[in-house]
């Protein structure tokens, strides 16, 4: 009973507040040797390392793939999207690059293929996150 | 005799804290409507049957499988080739609006520079304009566009969509293959074909949340 209580007190504080984490990992591509990586959620850090950027032209686009390989025993749930940039690094405009889904098994490599939508996107970044459970939501 | 009463108090109170908070804890935030705005690209799972994720990583594989293709590149070395999408056939079980899928098709090849279409499902309404322009005496015969001079399709774009649909009391599970190909109408020739799968499935979750 004396555990009850607290429990369900933190089950409803914690249902109020369902934020998913949209945190994870990401690189940019500032020119063609020059990448940045970025790791903004520690945690999925830990489980998930992005270990080779390979960039070439394939017909006058800007072909890219990426390597992720997983530091962790068990599968992961996570999700990938590409972001294209100009030479001034100005965003492609109408490039709606979906959010993919992708099961990572336990310490796995995985190459994660990106194509620019135009000939002029010639640098990119691209996100990779958890997929956001329930259990994730009640962190802060 | 005091301190069983004291006891029976606690019991009282703690259990009616608990339903309390329980009560609480299941209409808790349920009761107020809440208006926002999502992230169109976001990855939708609200049930097994074809979603907007599906539909975004189906368009988005063919495109970029049909532009990195040496074929195409061969085919737009010096020219913009001109397609017309005929249609993706749906042999699924499900109602799918398949031109949904072929116009954000089109519209991410056309937004690469590299093609042209020619619009089937627009042909009446050009011809019903045309007409007006050549028939009506209320245009100016020098501006109005003459029949005859539009241009033909050199390549057409179609496909299939396939599904297998599993399911017993705790798992469900639906494949769906997408298949489509370039056909060259002059000499017939199938010029380019891919396909892509998608595999979900819906298991019962451990905790009924």
């Amino acid at each position: 009973m004396k555990i009850l209580i607290p429990l369900l007190s933190v089950c409803l504080l914690a249902a109020c507040s369902s934020r998913p984490v949209t945190s994870g990992i990401s690189v940019e591509q500032h020119s063609h040797y020059q990448q940045q990586l970025k790791v903004s959620n520690p945690e999925l850090g830990k489980k998930l390392a992005i270990i080779d950027v390979k960039t070439r032209q394939t017909n006058e686009l800007t072909d890219v793939v990426v390597t992720l390989t997983s530091q962790y025993k068990k599968s992961q749930y996570l999700q990938y999207q590409f972001t294209w940039y100009d030479k001034d690094g100005f965003v492609i405009k109408g490039n709606h690059s979906p959010w993919q889904a992708l099961n990572l098994f336990g310490f796995a490599n995985i190459q994660l293929p990106g194509l620019a939508p135009t000939s002029n996107a010639v640098t990119f970044s691209l996100a990779v996150r958890e997929v956001s459970t329930q259990a994730q939501e009640f962190e802060d | 005799m005091n301190t069983l009463n004291k006891m029976a108090t606690f019991n009282k109170l703690t259990g009616l804290a608990l339903i309390g908070l329980s009560t609480l804890a299941l209409s808790g935030c349920a009761n107020k409507a809440v208006v926002s705005y999502g992230d169109a690209q976001a990855i939708e799972t609200t049930d097994i049957n074809f979603g907007s994720t599906d539909l975004q990583k189906v368009a988005s594989q063919m495109t970029d499988s049909l532009l990195a293709s040496p074929v195409i590149g061969t085919m737009t070395a010096n020219t913009r080739p001109i397609v017309f999408v005929e249609r993706i056939k749906n042999k699924t079980s499900e109602h799918i609006d398949t031109e949904s899928i072929t116009d954000s098709i089109s519209t991410q090849l056309l937004r690469s520079g590299k093609f042209r279409f020619v619009d089937m499902g627009r042909v009446e309404a050009a011809r019903e304009q045309l007409t007006f322009q050549n028939e009506d005496a209320l245009v100016n015969p020098a501006t109005a566009v003459a029949f005859g001079q539009q241009v033909g399709a050199q390549y057409m774009l179609y496909g299939n969509l396939s599904s297998i649909v599993k399911s017993n009391a705790d798992k469900a599970d639906v494949y769906y293959k997408f298949t489509m190909r370039l056909m060259d109408l002059k000499s017939g020739l199938v010029e380019w074909a891919d396909e892509t799968e998608i595999r979900k499935t819906r298991e019962k979750s451990t905790f009924g949340w």
